[in-house]
C-alpha cells in the first residue's frame, strides 16, 4: 500500500513537471512548421554550393531543419529575441530575459534551461556539456568535433533558428504580440506559406552570384543580422517610434493595386531600388482628431508589396548569413580539433583533480618516456585502458567506433591481452610498469608512443572505474591521431605555457604605390588588390573588412559585394569613385587576435580637373584683352602634388600641341588652383597658384586643353567644337565647366559664364569686371539645371548648397524627379520672376535641424551671401547689400499630374505675382496634382502662401506667416490640414467648395478672420484660436452648401449674409457648436436641419455682438451689444422635416418683419422644437406657418419684448398650422402665443403663460 | 530455500526499491519546485491565463465581417465601451479612448460612414488573418482595417 501510494506521488510529480514542460507556447516568430525548416533547408544548399570543404549531405541538412524545429520547444522562444540597438532581449512581464545572442552563446543557462540540476553543477560537478537540453554554439563545435556529429548538427540548426529569428523585425525591435494563433505579427503570419517545397532563395542567391558572409565570430553574426532587420525595417507596432531612429522613409509615392485602388506607399531607397516600407492611407477626419495617437501606418496592403519586399531582403539575410554560420562552425570545428579548447574546457572539477592527480603522480614516479605526447592523448590510452574501451578517434569525421567493434586488427578480445596494433597492425608491446605507476594506491600504467590500445588491461586498474563526472569517459577522450593517439606516459612534461602573445599583420595594398598624393593613398584604379601577412608563423586565419562612403560627411557603409575567404592572404576589391577604410586582423592558432591594421584609400579616377578658361582675356584694350588664364579643381579629398603634371594646348585639327606646360605645386583637396598667363597680374585682386606662358597656346590656335600627368591625360576640354566650346569674346566670359564631376570631354559639360543679380567681385587691370569665377564655384555650378530643365533625375546635397535657379527658371519633367537633400539651400534670381515647374515628381527632405530652403536670391539668412553684394542689413543706412521682399520670384508650381513631397522646408520671399486664373499667385502652387506638406514653414510671400487648386494631399505641422494673401487657399480637391500654426497673414484661410477636406487641430493668431469657407464646408474640428487673435475669431461661412454636411462644435460658425441647405440636402448640428450671425443675415434651410444639443451643451444661434456665447467673438471687447433682430433668424422651408433638440435661439428676428420676422420660422416644412431656449428675438420668437404637423414641447419663450414698446410675438401660428404643445413657459414677452383661425392646435397640457407677458393668447383664452 | 527467506529477500528488495522511489521522488520534487519558481512558469502562467480570456472572449463573430459589423453596430449605439471590446484585449482600453475621443469630436458618425463603405478589399495576410482596405470615393485607401483569428475562433479586431 505504502509503494503504491509513493508511486503515485512519484507519478504525479513526473507528470506535472512534463506536463509543464509541454504546454504550447506561441512567441514564434517565422513558423517552426514552415517558415524555419524552409530557411534552414536554403542554408544549408547555399553553404554547400559556396564552398568545396565540408559539404553538407541531404542527411546533414535534415538534421539541421530538425534543430531549427526543435529550438521553438517550451519556453525557449523567450530568448529569441535580440534588440542590438540596446543590446536588450525581450522585456515581457517585467522581466528582462537573455538575448538570442546571449542565448546562443550560454552554454550553462541552456544547460539548466529545464532547472533539473542548479546551472552551478555545469563545469564543475558535471561535464559542461552533459545537458539534454544544451543547444549552444560551443556544443554544436564540441559535439561535431568530438562526440556525436549528428548531435552537433541538430545543435547548429538551434543556432541557425535564432539567427532566422534574428531577420525577423518583431524580434530585433522588442515588439512581441499576443501569443495566440492569429493574433501576432502579419509578416511572420504572412512567411508562414514559405515553406522547404515553395522557397527558392539559395538558387536566386546563387544565380545572382552572391555569397555568404564572412564574419569572425557567432556574436558578429547576431549583431549584423539584428541590426539589419532592426535598421531596415518596421515591426508592427514599431513603425516610425521615437525609440528607434531607423529606418527611415525616403520618400512617399503613390502606386495603383491590383484593384485599381490608390495607395501610398513610404519607400526606403536602397542600392538605387525603391523599398516599400509602409503604406499611409489618406487619414480620415475622425483619425485625424486622435493627433498623435493615430495609426496613420501599415505594412500590409493588398498586393502585399511591403511584406514581398520585406521577405526578399530578410530570407536573403537569413541564408547569406546562416551559411556564413555554417563555415564558420566547420572552421571551429578544425579549430577546437587542433586546439581541444572545447575539450579541456568540458571537465569536471573531478576531472581536472584527476588530471592534476594523474600529473603529479606521473611525473613523480616516472621517467620521462623515449616518446611523449600532449597530455590530451595520454588520457585516450589511459582511459581506454582503465575501462576497457576503445578510445574514438576524435578526428574522425565518423562516429565513435562503437565498443569493441570496428577493430579489424584485434586479434582477440580477451582482457588479457589488452594492447594491440594501431591501424598499421604492428604490435609495440606495453611496458612492463603499465600495472604499477599510475595508481589510485595499486596500479600504474605507461604505454608508449605508437600504440592504440582496444580491450582491457589486467592488473587492478581496469577495475577501477571513475564515478561519473570525475575522469574522463570515454567519449571524451580526444586523440591527435590515430597513429600516436594513444601514447601515455606516466611522466608527461610540463603543459607548454598558453601561446598569449597576440600575432601581427600588414595589410598592403598594391595600387598606394602610386599615390597622387602625399599625404595618403589617392588612386585612381578601379581596382584594389590587397596582401594580408605577418611576420608570425602560426597565423589561424586573417579577417578583412571593408567600410565605403562617398564623402567624408557620410556614414560609413560595408562595401557591396565584398568578400574574403579568412585563409587566404590576398583579396580584391572592385571599387567605384569614393572613400574607402579596409580593416585587417589576423588570429593565430591559439586564439590570439593582432591589433587591427587600417588603410584609408581614396579612389578617385580623375582627382584634378579643368574648370575654367579664361580665353577671351580680361579686357579689350591690347594689354586686358592677352590677360588668359586656367583654372584647375581637385575633386578628391586629398591635396595632390602638381610637379609631375602638365597642362597642353593642342590645335584641334591635327592636335598637334602649341603649347605644353609644366606645372608645379600642390593643389589642396576640393579646392582651385589658378594659373595666369605670363604675369601675376592678369588677376590683380587674386594671388595665382602658378604663373607660365598660356597666351602662345591660344595665338598658336591651341583651342583644346589638356591636362596630362608623365605623359598621361587625365583630362581635356572637348574636340569638334571648331574653335572654344564655350565662353564669349566680345564679353570676354570665361568657358566654364558646369560639373566637374562630369566628363570634361562632353561638350554639353562646358557653358559660358553667366549671372545675373549676383555681383562681379574681380576686377581686371584696368578696373573693368571680370566675366568669371577665378578661384571660387562656376556661375553654372550653382545652376539645378543649367538648360533650365531636369534632364535627368537628380539629388541635390547640402554639400553643394546653394543652388540657383535663373531667370529661365526650372522645370521638372514628367517621370523626372528632383530629390532635395537635408540643409539644401535653393535661391532664386529676382529677374522674370522665375518659377519652379513640377511635373514628375519633387522631395524635399529636410528636417528640423537641416531645412530645406528655398528663397531670394537676395536672402542672406540662409546660405550666406550668394549674390556677393555684402548682408542684408535693412537698419544700416549705408548698406548697399540688396534685401529680399514678398515676391521676389514666382512660386514652386506643381502641375497636373505633378507630386510634390515637401518636409521640413522652408519657402519663403515667393508669390511673385504673374498673370493667371484664381488662386495661382502663390509660393507653392498645386493645380490638379497632389502635394503634401509637413513642418515646412511658408513665409513672406505677396500673394497667398499655398494654394491648392483640385489638389490631394495635406499640410501638417506647419508654420504660415506673414503672407500677402491667405497662408493656405483650397478650391476643391481633397486636403488634410492638421496641426498647423497660422499668424499674421493678412487674410485668414480661405476654403472653398472643398467637403472632402480637413481643417483639425490647428492654431490662428490672425488679424483679419481665422478661416472663411464659400460653400460646402470641409470637415472641422479641434481648432483654436489663440489668445492676441486681433479678428474674427471664428469660421466665416458663405454662398450654399451643395451636399449634406454635418457642423460639429469647434471654432464658432459666423454666417456673414446668408448661408443656404437646399431642398433635399440634410444639415446636421451637433452639440456645443456657436452660430453666430453678422447683421442681417440668416441661415436658410430648404431641405431638413437637425439640430442635436442638450441642456449642458446647447446649440447657440446668436448675434455676432454676443459675447455671452462663444466669447468675443468680433474682437471688439464691449464697444458694441447685441440687440433685438440683429440677424434674421433661421428660415425652414420645403418637405423636409426639422428637429431643434437643445437649441437656443437669440436676438434674431430681422430689423423688419418682411426679413424671415422671426427667430425660428417653419413654413409648410414639418418640425419639432423641444428642450430649447427661444428668447430677445424681434417680432417672433417662432413662426409656424403651413400645414404640416409639428411639435413644440419643454421649451421656454422670453424677452420678446424692447423698448420701443412694440408688440413682439413670442409665438405665432399661422396658415393651417397643426401643432401639438406641451410644457411651454413664456416669460416677459409682448405676447405670448398668437393663432389665426385656420390653425389646429394640440394642448397636451403644461403651457405656463404668467402675468409678465403684456398678451397672454390671442385670441384670449387661447389654453384654457 | 524456505519461503520465509524468499520474503525476507523480497523484504529487502522492496525496502531498497521504495528508497530509491523516495530517492527519485524527491530529485524531482526539487526540479519541479525550482520550476515552479522560475521566469518561464510565472510567463507560462500569464500566458495561460491570457488564453483563458481569449477562450472565454465571446465578443466578436465566426467571420471577420461579423465582427466588423458588431463593431460598427456598437459604434452607431454610441456604445464605444463595447466597441472597443471587439479589439484584441492588449488594445481594447487604447482603443476605447481613442473611440471616445473621436465621439467627443462627434466624429462617430464620419467614422461609420467610413466603416461602412461598401467594395471593401478583403485580403489574407495568412490563414487566420485578413484585413480589409476601404477606399473612398476616388478608389484612395483611407483605411486598412486588420482582423485576426482567437484561439476559440472568434474574430478579433487588430487595430485600424
Amino acid at each position: 500500500m505504502e509503494n503504491s501510494r509513493n508511486v503515485k506521488i512519484l507519478t504525479g510529480v513526473i507528470g506535472g513537471g512534463v506536463l509543464f514542460l509541454s504546454i504550447p507556447l506561441f512567441i514564434y516568430a517565422y513558423d517552426n512548421k514552415t517558415t524555419h525548416p524552409a530557411l534552414t533547408q536554403e542554408i544549408g544548399r547555399f553553404y554547400s554550393a559556396s564552398f568545396n570543404e565540408n559539404k553538407l549531405t541531404a542527411e546533414d541538412i535534415m538534421l539541421l531543419m530538425q534543430g531549427s524545429d526543435d529550438e521553438d520547444v517550451g519556453t525557449r522562444p523567450l530568448r529569441h529575441f535580440y534588440d542590438p540597438v540596446h543590446d536588450d532581449g525581450l522585456h515581457i512581464s517585467g522581466v528582462d530575459w537573455e538575448s538570442s545572442k546571449e542565448w546562443a552563446s550560454d552554454t550553462v543557462s541552456q544547460a539548466a534551461y529545464d532547472e533539473k540540476r542548479p546551472a552551478s553543477l555545469y563545469g564543475a560537478t558535471l561535464p559542461l556539456f552533459s545537458s539534454d537540453t544544451d543547444f549552444s554554439w560551443e556544443r554544436a563545435v564540441y559535439e561535431y568535433a568530438w562526440k556525436d556529429k549528428k548531435r552537433g548538427l541538430v545543435t547548429l540548426g538551434h543556432i541557425l533558428h535564432l539567427v532566422e529569428d534574428a531577420t525577423v523585425p518583431d524580434h530585433t525591435r522588442n515588439d512581441p504580440h499576443p501569443p495566440f494563433l492569429y493574433l501576432g505579427s502579419p509578416y511572420e503570419g504572412w512567411a508562414e506559406k514559405f515553406n522547404p517545397e515553395t522557397i527558392h532563395t539559395a538558387d536566386s542567391l546563387i544565380s545572382s552570384g552572391q555569397r555568404p558572409s564572412v564574419l569572425t565570430s557567432i556574436d558578429s553574426y547576431f549583431d549584423n543580422t539584428a541590426n539589419y532587420s532592426n535598421n531596415n525595417f518596421f515591426s508592427k507596432d514599431t513603425i516610425l517610434i521615437a525609440k528607434y531612429s531607423a529606418p527611415t522613409v525616403t520618400h512617399y509615392g503613390t502606386e495603383v493595386d491590383s484593384n485599381g485602388m490608390l495607395t501610398k506607399f513610404g519607400f526606403e531607397k536602397k542600392e538605387n531600388v525603391d523599398i516599400h516600407l509602409v503604406k499611409t492611407p489618406l487619414l480620415p477626419d475622425w483619425k485625424l482628431i486622435l493627433g498623435s495617437d493615430t495609426d496613420q501606418y501599415e505594412i500590409v496592403d493588398k498586393d502585399y508589396r511591403i511584406l514581398t519586399d520585406y521577405w526578399n531582403l530578410l530570407s536573403q539575410k537569413a541564408v547569406i548569413n546562416g551559411a556564413g554560420v555554417v563555415k564558420l562552425f566547420f572552421d571551429e570545428v578544425e579549430k577546437e580539433k587542433q586546439t581541444k579548447t572545447l575539450w579541456k574546457k568540458n571537465r569536471t572539477w573531478f576531472g581536472k583533480a584527476w588530471d592534476w592527480t594523474t600529473d603529479t603522480i606521473s611525473s613523480f614516479w616516472s621517467s620521462p618516456p623515449l616518446d611523449t605526447v600532449k597530455t590530451d592523448t595520454q588520457y585516450a590510452g589511459l582511459l581506454t585502458a582503465i575501462s576497457g574501451q576503445n578510445s574514438p578517434d576524435p578526428t574522425s569525421h565518423d562516429n565513435p567506433p562503437e565498443i569493441g567493434q570496428n577493430e579489424p586488427q584485434t586479434g582477440s578480445s580477451s582482457p588479457t591481452e589488452g594492447v594491440e596494433a594501431a591501424s598499421g597492425g604492428q604490435v609495440l608491446g606495453l611496458s612492463t610498469t603499465a600495472s604499477n605507476q599510475l595508481n589510485f594506491g595499486t596500479t600504474t600504467t605507461e604505454v608508449q608512443s605508437g600504440l592504440r590500445i582496444t580491450g582491457f588491461l589486467s592488473g587492478g586498474l581496469g577495475a577501477f572505474t571513475p564515478p561519473e563526472g570525475v575522469g574522463p569517459s570515454l567519449a571524451d577522450m580526444p586523440s591527435e591521431n590515430s597513429q600516436v593517439s594513444t601514447s601515455t606516459s606516466t611522466t608527461t612534461p610540463p603543459a607548454p605555457e598558453p601561446d598569449t602573445t597576440p600575432p601581427d599583420v600588414l595589410l598592403t595594398i598594391e595600387e598606394c604605390v602610386q599615390s597622387f598624393s602625399s599625404e595618403g593613398c589617392l588612386v585612381p584604379a578601379s581596382t584594389l588588390h590587397m596582401e594580408l601577412s605577418s611576420v608570425s608563423s602560426d597565423i589561424e586565419s586573417y579577417s578583412l573588412s571593408c567600410k565605403t562612403k562617398k564623402r567624408p560627411s557620410d556614414a560609413w557603409l560595408s562595401c557591396d559585394n565584398f568578400s574574403y575567404d579568412g585563409h587566404a592572404t590576398s583579396s580584391v576589391l572592385t571599387a567605384t569613385e569614393g572613400l574607402y577604410e579596409l580593416t585587417a586582423q589576423a588570429q593565430d592558432i591559439a586564439g590570439n587576435e593582432s591589433p587591427e591594421s587600417l588603410k584609408d584609400v581614396e579612389v578617385n579616377s580623375s582627382p584634378v580637373v579643368l574648370n575654367e578658361v579664361a580665353w577671351a582675356g580680361m579686357g579689350n584694350s591690347a594689354t586686358t584683352s592677352k590677360d588668359v588664364w586656367v583654372e584647375l579643381y581637385n575633386r578628391s579629398y586629398s591635396a595632390v602634388n602638381l610637379s609631375e603634371w602638365s597642362l597642353s594646348f593642342l590645335r584641334p585639327a591635327s592636335l598637334d600641341i602649341a603649347l605644353k606646360a609644366e606645372l608645379h605645386g600642390t593643389i589642396p583637396g576640393r579646392s582651385f588652383f589658378l594659373i595666369e598667363g605670363e604675369t601675376d597680374d592678369v588677376l590683380p585682386d587674386i594671388l595665382a597658384d602658378e604663373v607660365t606662358l598660356l597666351l602662345e597656346g591660344i595665338l598658336a590656335g591651341g583651342t583644346i586643353v589638356s591636362l596630362e600627368k608623365n605623359g598621361t591625360t587625365f583630362d581635356r576640354t572637348p574636340l569638334g567644337c571648331y574653335g572654344w566650346c564655350a565662353g564669349y569674346a566680345p564679353a570676354r566670359s570665361t568657358m566654364e565647366r558646369i560639373d566637374p564631376d562630369s566628363e570634361g570631354g562632353n561638350a554639353s559639360n562646358w557653358g559660358t559664364y553667366y549671372e545675373e543679380d549676383i555681383a562681379r567681385t574681380h576686377t581686371s587691370r584696368e578696373g573693368e569686371e571680370v566675366f568669371g569665377t577665378p578661384k571660387a564655384r562656376n556661375s553654372l555650378n550653382f545652376l539645378v539645371a543649367p538648360t533650365g530643365v531636369l534632364e535627368a533625375d537628380k539629388t541635390l546635397a547640402k554639400e553643394n548648397s546653394p543652388y540657383v535657379v535663373n531667370r529661365s527658371g526650372l522645370i521638372v519633367p514628367d517621370g523626372k524627379l528632383l530629390t532635395l537633400g537635408p540643409g539644401v539651400v535653393i535661391k532664386i534670381i529676382s529677374a522674370g520672376s522665375p518659377e519652379v515647374t513640377v511635373r514628375g515628381k519633387l522631395i524635399s527632405q529636410g528636417t528640423v535641424a537641416e531645412p530645406v530652403v528655398v528663397t531670394s536670391i537676395f536672402d542672406d539668412e540662409y546660405g550666406g551671401d550668394t549674390n556677393k553684394d555684402g548682408l542684408c542689413s535693412p537698419s544700416d543706412a549705408s548698406s548697399t547689400a540688396r534685401c529680399p521682399v514678398p515676391g521676389s520670384w514666382a512660386r514652386i508650381n506643381v502641375a497636373r499630374g505633378g507630386i510634390g513631397e515637401l518636409a521640413g522646408t522652408i519657402i519663403r520671399f515667393g508669390g511673385g505675382i504673374s498673370p493667371g486664373p484664381f488662386g495661382r499667385n502663390a509660393s507653392i502652387l498645386c493645380d490638379g496634382a497632389n502635394i503634401g506638406i509637413s513642418d515646412s514653414t511658408v513665409e513672406y510671400s505677396a500673394g497667398i502662401g499655398t494654394s491648392y487648386i483640385l489638389c490631394q494631399g495635406n499640410i501638417l505641422g506647419s508654420l504660415f506667416r506673414h503672407n500677402g494673401l491667405q497662408p493656405v487657399l483650397i478650391g476643391g480637391g481633397s486636403v488634410a490640414v492638421s496641426g498647423n500654426h497660422f499668424e499674421h497673414n493678412a487674410v485668414g484661410m480661405s476654403i472653398s467648395e472643398s467637403p472632402h477636406s480637413s481643417i483639425v487641430n490647428n492654431e490662428f493668431l490672425e488679424d483679419t478672420y481665422a478661416v472663411e469657407v464659400i460653400n460646402t464646408p470641409p470637415a472641422f474640428s479641434s481648432n483654436k484660436i489663440l489668445d492676441g487673435s486681433a479678428g474674427i475669431k471664428g469660421v466665416i461661412l458663405k454662398g450654399y452648401s451643395t451636399e449634406n454636411y454635418s457642423f460639429m462644435a469647434d471654432m464658432p460658425y459666423i454666417v456673414e449674409s446668408a448661408y443656404t441647405f437646399s431642398d433635399g440636402l440634410f444639415a446636421s448640428i451637433g452639440k456645443g457648436t456657436i452660430f453666430k450671425f453678422m447683421e442681417n443675415s440668416e441661415l436658410a434651410i430648404a431641405g431638413s436641419l437637425t439640430v442635436s444639443g442638450d441642456s449642458e451643451n446647447p446649440i447657440v444661434f446668436t448675434s455676432i455682438s454676443d459675447d455671452e456665447f462663444g466669447g468675443d467673438t468680433n474682437a471688439n471687447g464691449a464697444s458694441t451689444t447685441p440687440t433685438l433682430g440683429d440677424w434674421r433668424g433661421i428660415s425652414i422651408t420645403g418637405s423636409g422635416n426639422s428637429l431643434f433638440d437643445g437649441a437656443t435661439v437669440r436676438f434674431a428676428g430681422g430689423r423688419f418683419q418682411q426679413y424671415n420676422g422671426a427667430g425660428i420660422k417653419v413654413e409648410g416644412a414639418e418640425a419639432t422644437i423641444k428642450n430649447s431656449v427661444i428668447e430677445k428675438n424681434k417680432n417672433r420668437g417662432v413662426w409656424f406657418k403651413g400645414t404640416n404637423p409639428g411639435m413644440i414641447s419643454d421649451t421656454i419663450f422670453r424677452d420678446h419684448k424692447d423698448e420701443t414698446g412694440e408688440n413682439y410675438m413670442a409665438l405665432l401660428f399661422s396658415g393651417g398650422a397643426s401643432t401639438t404643445l406641451q410644457n411651454l413657459v413664456f416669460r416677459n414677452n409682448g405676447t405670448a402665443v398668437l393663432s389665426d383661425e385656420s390653425v389646429s392646435l394640440t394642448n397636451n397640457g403644461g403651457i405656463d403663460i404668467d402675468a409678465s407677458n403684456d398678451i397672454a393668447t390671442v385670441p384670449p383664452g387661447l389654453f384654457p | 530455500m524456505v519461503w520465509k527467506e524468499y520474503r525476507t529477500i523480497f523484504k529487502y528488495f522492496l525496502q531498497v526499491l521504495l528508497l530509491v522511489a523516495f530517492g527519485s521522488a524527491v530529485i524531482f520534487g526539487i526540479g519541479y519546485w525550482r520550476y515552479y519558481g522560475s521566469p518561464d512558469y510565472k510567463e507560462l502562467k500569464r500566458l495561460e491565463e491570457l488564453r483563458d480570456k481569449y477562450m472565454a472572449d465571446t465578443y466578436g463573430g465566426s467571420t471577420p465581417e461579423e465582427t466588423l459589423q458588431l463593431f460598427i453596430d456598437a459604434l452607431k449605439k454610441g456604445d464605444t465601451e463595447l466597441a472597443s471590446k471587439y479589439f484584441v484585449l492588449d488594445k481594447q482600453s487604447d482603443w476605447q479612448n481613442k473611440l471616445e475621443k473621436i465621439k467627443s469630436g462627434s466624429l462617430l458618425a464620419s467614422m461609420i460612414g467610413d466603416l461602412s463603405r461598401p467594395n471593401k478589399n478583403k485580403y489574407a495576410i495568412s490563414e487566420g488573418q485578413v484585413a480589409f482596405d476601404v477606399v473612398n470615393d476616388k478608389k484612395e485607401l483611407i483605411l486598412t482595417i486588420s482582423l485576426g483569428r482567437g484561439p476559440n475562433g472568434i474574430w478579433k479586431i487588430l487595430g485600424m
